[in-house]
């Protein structure tokens, strides 16, 4: 098998899924299986002028409230305003309070008074 | 580390939140403040579906910026995507630049006139924010700051000590606040900086294990918290130790660096293409009138302040920390004023004016001409200094041009003999005692008469003459 | 059934003239849908009905005026709520909708309900629901294909004239082709994705289907268009698409790649194009041998992108802002894995550890990377043959009819190989159309047009003109009530 259970717990981990102990097996075995089939790939010869995902037809990134380069003028609707929410958070929210989304407490964070804390 | 050794090597990472008062990929508003979860719509809370959709005013602050720090511009720039997952990253990955940023190869000049070489400048957008002291064993989101642009300004290992790193970083503020592209405040996290530091001998190219020091809100912080480091490092060294690659966190109350996480097990972000967004594609026309409209940088406007208008390093470092300041006190110059003079006033009662709200530099009462005028009533003895500062407050508030105001308000210096003779005379009349004593030579006494002189015409007299009118009275009757 | 019968431009002229009442197709969409999930074999296309027409926000004139359309429950929808076909998103109501579905509400539209899928449109099955699969109204032990296979089952059904669905990698052609009816991927940029759930966002077109070409046509017209609120859509005309459905195909060049007609393919779909081919020649178009020599690069290189970007796409849906938690997790750690490993799928489990896998360190280069450079090779063969003066493509849109419900589910690579014929055009951004060529032993058998960027009148006309020549293949026996299946 190319890829073993151990990357695939390693992945697993890196993506935010439980496995149980059989589904990682499987799940091993089929990306193998997958896998083999891309070894094609490497046949084709790589090309020096990879920018993005994107399929390059047209000209550059849209500009929000800009007409004069990127392409085009802000057609129908152009954002000046931000999409409105038609049903509050709320309502939307798993655990909502105080107009704050909730989680259980992070690993690791004390929970310092007064100094809130950013993405690391 | 003067007689050490050992040099220390020192890159910044600063981080600078765009004065656009809009977000990045979508259009609410960053303003500070508002309630939790209100600045927020579709895109920025990574709702399915949602698509973000560049800014073109961040791109417009983001090359300000860049072409300020002398970068290369890249005519095609790509935004990527930097996959974790943390409460306040709403999508599960930041969008930002990776491997084709914004700009790279700039340069700062330090005070001391050492260049320190900028690695790179890219966009990205800020994460939310996690309160952990909100709730008891929770933590609480508040997303009002997900997707704020920022940009992130590299620095290449370029300086060698804590003061330099600060050096640095003033200087970074001082350029970004001047070009209007952020207003640079650390307390709300606008200008955030990391630094990376490693020791190394004297002299050697090599490259040593760094750390990453984090949470450096303020100039103090980063000079003390580089300070603390590099002494830690000496001493691991000294001990025969090795430093490992960890990021740390300032801990300003504490005075010490504490380790936030290793390195080694740093985390895989897999970034990509974001495919959301084409590649940013500049246009050469876009650039050159970006670079047209950067007008003199402050280092070189600070210099020509004080060669053209021989002005002291602090008058210039004031009046050229902002452009709209810069430009009006030039335009109140050459409406033939003296430079010193005009000067004083810009730095004292104008910016006084403004920081209390009361106008600003754009408001018509301001305008140069107007303060130009008042400084004539000034030179010509119409006014006096302190009657002259009641009027530029009457200006700001109301509009009005000074002359207007001296009239309305009888401000006017009051300088005929016959009227100052008999104020003259009637102090020296009323304060037999201290005439007495002004004449035994206690001369400083003339002071306080002149106080009294000034203080009887309602500070309209004319000091000058004041005060050679009672010099005059006090030592005619002394003969 | 009746009110399906006409085309949709003749249906709304008769509303708009006020011969038709305005909720009265939508109706009879509901009552249609109800006899179809009488008896053992439920067809299964919804995963939500209603409200009732007269409680929808909508102009009562416009290009739809009046028209039924079910929409792919991908496509977030005011008043309804979007699920994906995932247990994650069970109950999910949008607070804003996607732009497609606005225009439909503009052209005046019902919406009538939201289609089954397969979860965040991964599979070509519609198996990979978590409320059930979908079956197909030509056999009820068949799949209708997938992802969009509630669409195209409601459209074939005869349910709703026509569909939303969308497209990454065949998801609107193969159901198409399985169920009989037809369904057009347009250019990528040519309608918003904004508001359309992501799955692969460089791939991922909204497409239509309908029971006819024109009416595809009429639909994709609407819904087509430049969205400041998508970057990735592009500001440029729409031609007039229904017109196109006019032209006459004399004089077109109609490619024929080989490597879409390899040997394994089912001699029943190969008859079936063969037929076609003459019939466009018939009609006076001029066939040409064409190659597209990277043909084979375009699963491995699709099976790479797709998951790499659906990967971090999936990334939102940790439990923290909306849709499923998991309430025993006590850390935001546990809190991610159980909401996710509870709320996703099998297909959608494996398809995010690939994708992690060909984006993780030390894997990029070897798996994303390659993948886009066979990616821009697809793309630069595409560019060549139409260069070269070839109008349109010609293919099978999938080398077999229908299969068993259950035959393929346990095989994953099989399955992907269901769109070996239909990925090169996501991967090229190129617009692609299935219409019905004929029927294979009571099953649809669909066959593929592809054309240059923007030339969607030109896929338009050349399937007209199929759809005259060789007809249709009509309707599935109706369910006469409760008992049949
Ligand atoms: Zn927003």
């Amino acid at each position: 098998m190319t890829v073993t259970i151990q990357e695939i717990r390693r992945i697993a981990a890196l993506a935010r899924l439980r496995l149980e102990r059989g589904e990682a097996r499987r799940m091993a075995r089929d990306m193998s299986s997958i896998l083999e089939h891309m070894t094609v790939l490497g046949e084709i010869a790589p090309e020096p002028a990879r920018t993005s995902g994107v399929p390059q037809r047209e000209g550059s990134t849209r500009l929000l409230g800009d007409a004069s380069d990127g392409g085009g003028a802000p057609a129908e609707g152009a954002r000046t305003m931000p999409d409105p929410l038609e049903r509050p958070l709320s309502r939307i929210a798993p655990d909502w309070r105080d107009g704050l989304f909730v989680v259980p407490r992070l690993p690791g964070v004390a929970g310092t008074p007064g100094e809130p804390d950013g993405s690391p | 580390m003067k007689d050490s050794p050992l040099e220390a090597v020192i890159g910044l990472e600063v981080h600078v939140q765009l004065d656009t008062g809009r977000k990045l990929f979508c259009a609410d508003s960053t303003a500070f403040g508002a309630p939790p979860n209100t600045a927020v719509c579709p895109v920025c809370l990574g709702l399915p579906g949602a698509l973000p959709v560049l800014d073109a005013g961040a791109v417009d602050l983001a090359l300000r910026a860049a072409l300020a720090l002398e970068c290369t511009i890249h005519p095609i720039s790509v935004f990527a995507r930097k996959n974790y997952f943390y409460p306040d990253l709403p999508k599960g990955y930041q969008i930002s630049q990776f491997e084709r940023p914004l700009a790279t190869r700039g340069a700062v000049e330090l005070d001391n006139g050492r260049r320190v070489r900028i690695r790179r400048v890219h966009m990205e957008e800020d994460a939310g924010k996690s309160l952990h002291d909100r709730f008891a064993s929770a933590t609480a989101v508040d997303l009002n700051r997900t997707g704020t642009p920022l940009i992130e300004i590299v620095s290449e290992p370029d300086l060698r000590s804590p003061g330099e790193a600060r050096s640095c970083l003033q200087h970074l503020k001082r350029l970004m606040e001047y070009l209007g592209i952020s207003d640079c405040n650390m307390e709300e996290g606008n200008l955030r900086v990391d630094a990376n530091v490693s020791l190394r001998k004297r002299g050697s190219e090599r490259l040593e294990a760094s750390t990453e020091v984090k949470n450096l809100n303020s100039f103090s912080a980063v000079e003390k918290a580089l300070g603390v480091e590099i002494k830690r490092q000496t001493r691991i060294r000294a001990e025969g130790g090795a430093v490992t690659r960890q990021t740390l966190l300032w801990d300003a109350a504490g005075g010490n660096v504490r380790v936030m996480r290793d390195k080694e097990d740093s985390q895989d972000y897999r970034y990509f293409p974001d495919p959301d967004l084409p590649p940013l594609v500049l246009s050469a026309a876009r650039v050159a009138s970006l670079r047209a409209g950067l007008g003199e940088l402050p280092r070189a406007k600070h210099e020509r302040f004080r060669r053209q208008y021989g002005l002291p390093a602090y008058d210039a470092d004031v009046l050229t920390s902002s452009r709209p300041l810069a430009d009006y006190y030039e335009a109140v110059v050459a409406c033939g004023r003296q430079p010193k003079t005009v000067s004083n006033w810009v730095m004292g009662p104008v910016l006084k004016t403004v920081k209390r709200g009361i106008a600003d530099l754009s408001s018509p009462g301001l305008a140069p001409g107007r303060l130009a005028e008042l400084l004539v009533l000034v030179d010509e003895g119409t006014l006096s200094a302190t009657a002259a500062k009641t009027v530029l407050a009457g200006m700001a508030r109301t509009g009005d041009p000074p002359g207007v105001i001296v009239r309305r308000e009888g401000l006017m210096q009051v300088r005929e003999d016959q009227v100052l003779a008999r104020w003259v005379t009637d102090v020296v009349t009323a304060h037999p005692e201290e005439v007495a004593r002004y004449r035994d030579g206690e001369t400083r006494l003339l002071g306080f008469l002149m106080g009294q002189v000034m203080r009887a015409s309602g500070r309209k007299a004319d000091p000058r003459r004041v005060n050679q009118l009672l010099r005059a009275a006090l030592d005619a009757d002394a003969g | 059934m009746t009110a399906n019968a006409a085309g949709v431009a003749a249906r709304a002229a008769e509303v708009r003239s006020g011969r038709l009442a305005w909720g009265s197709m939508a109706a009879e969409a509901l009552e249609a849908q109800g006899a179809w999930e009488q008896g053992a074999a439920p067809l299964n296309a919804f995963i939500a009905l209603g409200p009732h027409a007269d409680r929808q926000r909508r102009p009562r004139d416009g290009p739809l005026a009046g028209i039924p359309v079910a929409v792919k429950d991908n496509l977030v929808t005011g008043g309804f709520p979007t699920t994906c076909g995932s247990r994650i998103l069970e109950g999910f109501r949008s607070p804003y909708e996607a732009t497609a579905v606005r225009r439909l509400r503009r052209a005046g539209a019902v919406i009538v309900g939201k289609t089954n899928m397969d979860e965040f449109a991964m599979g070509s099955s519609t198996e990979n629901s978590a409320f059930g699969p979908t079956r197909n109204p030509w056999h009820r032990e068949r799949v209708p294909g997938g992802s969009s296979g509630g669409s195209a089952a409601a459209v074939a059904a005869g349910i709703v004239p026509v569909a939303l669905g969308s497209d990454t990698g065949g998801s609107v052609r193969q159901p198409a082709s399985f169920c009989g009816v037809v369904g057009i991927k347009p250019t990528y940029g040519r309608v918003s994705r904004y508001g359309l759930v992501a799955f692969a966002s460089s791939l991922d077109q909204v497409g239509a289907l309908g029971r006819t070409v024109r009416d595809a046509a009429t639909l994709l017209e609407v819904v087509s268009g430049h969205d400041p609120r998508d970057a990735t859509s592009v500001n440029r005309p729409v031609p007039p698409l229904a017109a196109a459905c006019e032209r006459g195909v004399r004089g077109l060049v109609v490619g024929v790649p080989r490597e879409y007609f390899p040997s394994g393919l089912d001699p029943v779909v190969g008859r079936l194009a063969e037929r076609a081919l003459r019939a466009l020649e018939g009609a006076g178009a001029e066939l040409r041998d064409v190659s597209l020599p990277h043909t084979r690069y375009a699963i491995p290189a699709y099976y790479i992108i797709a998951p790499a970007e659906a990967s971090s796409n999936l990334a939102r849906y940790d439990g923290v802002r909306f849709g499923r938690r998991c309430r025993d997790a006590d850390s935001t750690e546990r809190l991610y894995e159980l909401s996710r490993s509870e709320g996703f799928g099998t297909e959608v489990k494996r398809r995010i550890l690939l994708g992690t896998y060909a984006l993780s360190a030390g894997y990029y280069d070897a798996y994303y990377g390659r993948a886009q450079e066979a990616r821009a090779a697809v793309a630069r063969d595409f560019e060549r043959t139409f260069r070269d003066g070839v109008d349109v493509l010609f293919t099978p849109t999938s080398p077999t009819p229908a299969f068993r419900l259950g035959e393929r589910i346990h095989d994953p690579y099989r399955m992907y190989l269901s769109d070996v014929f239909t990925v090169t055009a996501n991967l090229a951004g190129v617009p692609a159309l299935s219409v019905p060529i004929g029927l294979a032993e009571g099953l649809p058998v669909g066959g593929q047009l592809m054309a240059a960027h923007w030339r969607e009148d030109t896929l338009l006309t050349a399937a007209a003109a199929l759809e005259a020549e060789l007809g249709t293949v009509g309707s599935p026996p109706v369910p006469s009530g409760a008992g049949t299946a």
